[in-house]
């Protein structure tokens, strides 16, 4: 800037470019004289640093999953929807959803606690659960911190989590993904993108598992491990070790274990624990650790380490700074490795360059293809929903696509080809949007195209948005080549691709090849509602009490 | 009270005023990443002279006072040290600090009006705003995710801004004619 700002516009420019660490001296020298001399730039700025606190504030709610969006299960899904206790009530809001602004004052009070809060209200059965827990543990020193006696704290979290209530307790995580995790049975089954009722123990025999919590904090937890899920930002750690990530809203994130506290004052650490003994080491920000035994505070920050021991017959309750090995940060596992959903069995097949272009000879679009009529897939969809293509949004709404005619030689699917917005003339892209009606759980996805011409190359990408703004779920790559595209999308082992999916959107991209044409001639998806419709209808009889 | 209690008394306080804490810090420091730090610091402070505190007050005033303490004390560190860090006169933290006193409540339900106008942006633009406030992503890093210059990220960050102001300003409008 070589002059002060002439006029409001130029002064709020100003304040963007100083909250975002771009201001030169000059310019904060002629601020900070402005902001002592002339209340009205007072007022402005003061408005305009609320807005960035309030910024933060809320980007918790925006939060997606640091290694992308894709949960994959290791559990068999059948299986673990015949016995698994579901929570009852989906409470997710849609960004979409009309009602949501004028919910915003409503939630006004409960802001600062809902951004992350700390429940003190316990449900009597969990509550007996605990105790129970705390007893077999002998942790009867926690059983001082949960006072059951007091209000519960108005909760409306809004938005991108999700957010679930099973009879009486609400959630307060999410089983976000595992990696190779073996529960044990007595705990009950698992699954990702599963909700976590306050007082739910997660006893891991094996793997890695990954737990959201409403308030923005992640975990990961290493196997064997013991692990009680207590409020939105606080958890029990009786043994195992966890590395916590924590944002800035959720700073206060408390883990307990036998022998020590551990709150977090931001960012990154790492706890185990193994009953006698607590380990930290903090990789970034701060943590404060309160041993139980011993009257004794420490602050640790990035790099630090510390030992709290337990007494027994041989050795006296102690806490230990300990050394900053690489040792210790090697011990705790800080990343869950991806494991995206794979493309599998995409394939060009060299068919003889028989296409026909005329309407007439088209199948009538209908909307009898997709699911219903994979018939090639048999089995695949016993569990899903009818996802009508027709519920495609713009370009392609018109009702339907394949149809059941004859298709010329077709390997695998008895149809015939259709045109309308379904063609794509190179150099061009189409986009094919689907809007689903309620949050769904996505198990495979499959795409059929047929390409006109030769040296036909297409470009499909998928995204899915599970309520936080559009991800990539599988950059396809090309395919085509004077023929036929066959694209499916699923996970090894199988599970779910992705889950509590709103939309999903298909890019199909011919930009790169002149003269080329392709069909899209049928997109099957498979998968199921995030949860049972029966069950969303008596949330809705709740909601009119 | 036991350790532990004192622990979990902690957390619930902070937790519940720490909003507002930021609130107050990124009035008093120019550059946001340095008013986060400065949080931190805050946090750290109070946790460790938390038997000190008194039940009988409200923490939140309690807890600023550890706030404003630490900003002077970063001034004065950054001085020391020659750093061309940016900060404010301390007659401009005195001013900013009352200031704030007076208008907090009014700032914050422009804070409550934000999350409907978030809900409106584009999803270019969350995923922008998401990098910055969530991920704090600096401008350099973002820049290289963008292909934009941190000069051109802050001007795309500013037209969002002004539209999220906009939008706030109706959404106040609004509450107060119903």
């Amino acid at each position: 800037m070589t002059h002060p700002p002439r006029n409001e516009a130029e002064l709020r420019r100003l304040f963007s470019r100083v909250s975002d660490g771009l201001a030169t001296q000059s310019e904060i020298a002629w601020l900070d004289l402005a902001l002592q001399a002339d209340e009205p730039i007072r007022q402005v700025f003061l408005e305009f640093k609320a807005l960035q606190a309030g910024l933060y504030e809320h980007a918790c709610q925006w939060a997606v999953e640091a290694d992308g969006p894709l949960p994959v299960a290791q559990v068999d899904y059948d299986a673990v929807f015949a016995t698994t206790e579901r929570p009852v009530v989906f409470d997710r809001q849609k960004s979409d959803e009309p009602g949501w602004s004028r919910q915003v004052s409503a939630i006004r009070h409960a802001w600062n606690l809902a951004a992350r809060g700390i429940q003190w209200h316990l449900h009597p059965v969990r509550f007996v659960t605990v105790i129970a827990m705390l007893t077999v543990a002998m942790w009867g020193v926690w059983l001082l911190i949960i006072r059951p006696g007091e209000p519960p704290v108005v909760k409306n979290r809004p938005a991108s989590s999700g957010h679930l209530r099973g009879a009486h307790v609400p959630t307060v995580a999410r089983l976000v993904r595992t990696v190779g995790a073996k529960w044990q049975d007595t705990t009950g089954l698992f699954f990702d993108g599963m909700h976590l009722a306050r007082g739910r123990t997660l006893r891991l025999q094996s793997g890695l598992a990954k737990v959201a919590f409403h308030s923005g904090t992640e975990i990961i937890l290493e196997g064997p491990a013991e692990l009680q899920v207590d409020g939105e930002n606080r958890c029990v750690l009786a043994q195992g070790a966890l590395v916590a990530h924590v944002p800035r809203p959720a700073r206060g994130f408390l883990v307990q274990t036998p022998t020590a506290d551990f709150i977090d004052l931001g960012t990154e650490f790492g706890a185990y624990s193994d009953g006698q003994r607590s380990v930290i080491k903090v990789f970034q920000g701060q943590v404060a650790v309160q041993a139980h035994q011993v009257e004794q505070r420490l602050r640790l920050t990035a790099g630090e380490a510390a030992q709290v021991v337990h007494s027994d017959d041989r050795t006296p309750a102690q806490v230990v700074r300990l050394r900053d090995r690489k040792e210790i940060s090697k011990r705790f596992v800080r990343r869950l490795p991806a494991q995206p959903p794979r493309v599998v069995a995409k394939y060009t097949l060299g068919r003889p360059g028989v296409f026909m272009e005329s309407e007439s000879w088209f199948a009538p679009v209908s909307s009898t293809d997709l699911v219903e009529g994979a018939t090639h897939q048999a089995g695949e969809n016993t569990n899903g929903v009818t996802l009508k293509l027709s519920q495609l949004s713009e370009p392609f709404d018109h009702d339907g696509g394949v149809s059941d005619g004859q298709y010329h030689g077709g390997p695998k699917i008895n149809n015939r080809y259709t045109t309308r917005s379904w063609t794509i003339s190179s150099p061009g892209v189409k986009t094919a949007t689907y809007n689903f009606s309620q949050p769904c759980d996505l198990r495979r996805i499959e795409v059929y195209a047929s390409h006109h011409s030769s040296g036909g190359i297409m470009d499909v990408l998928i995204e899915v948005d599970t309520g936080t703004g559009w991800k990539t779920l599988v950059d396809a790559g090309r395919g085509g080549h004077r023929g036929e595209t066959q694209l499916a999308v699923f996970s090894q082992p199988a599970g779910w691709i992705a889950q509590n999916v709103a939309r999903l959107r298909f890019n199909f991209d011919l930009q790169q090849v002149p003269n080329h044409i392709t069909v899209v001639r049928e997109i099957d998806v498979f998968g199921q509602p995030s949860q049972p419709v029966q069950e969303l209808e008596r949330s809705a009889d709740q909601k009119a009490f | 009270m036991s350790d532990s209690q004192a622990t979990a008394e902690f957390a619930r306080l902070f937790d519940a005023s720490q909003a507002q804490l930021l609130r107050y810090i990124l009035n008093l420091v120019p550059s946001d990443a340095d008013a986060l730090d400065l949080l931190q610091e805050t946090a750290a402070a109070l946790w460790l002279k938390f038997d000190q505190y008194d039940r009988e007050k409200p923490f939140g005033p309690w807890a600023r006072k550890f706030a404003h303490y630490q900003v002077l004390k970063w001034r004065l560190e950054t001085a020391r040290r020659h750093e061309k860090v940016a900060t404010f006169s301390l007659e401009a933290i005195e001013v900013l600090s009352k200031e704030f006193e007076r208008h907090d409540e009014v700032l914050q339900s422009r804070i409550d009006a934000l999350a409907g106008c978030v809900e409106q942006m584009s999803t270019d633009d969350r995923t922008l705003l998401e990098q910055r406030y969530w991920e704090h992503v600096n401008l350099e890093s973002m820049s290289t995710h963008t292909g934009m210059t941190p000069p051109q990220i802050s001007r795309r960050l500013y037209r969002i801004r002004r539209q999220l102001e906009a939008c706030i300003d109706r959404a106040i409008a609004t509450e107060g004619v119903s």
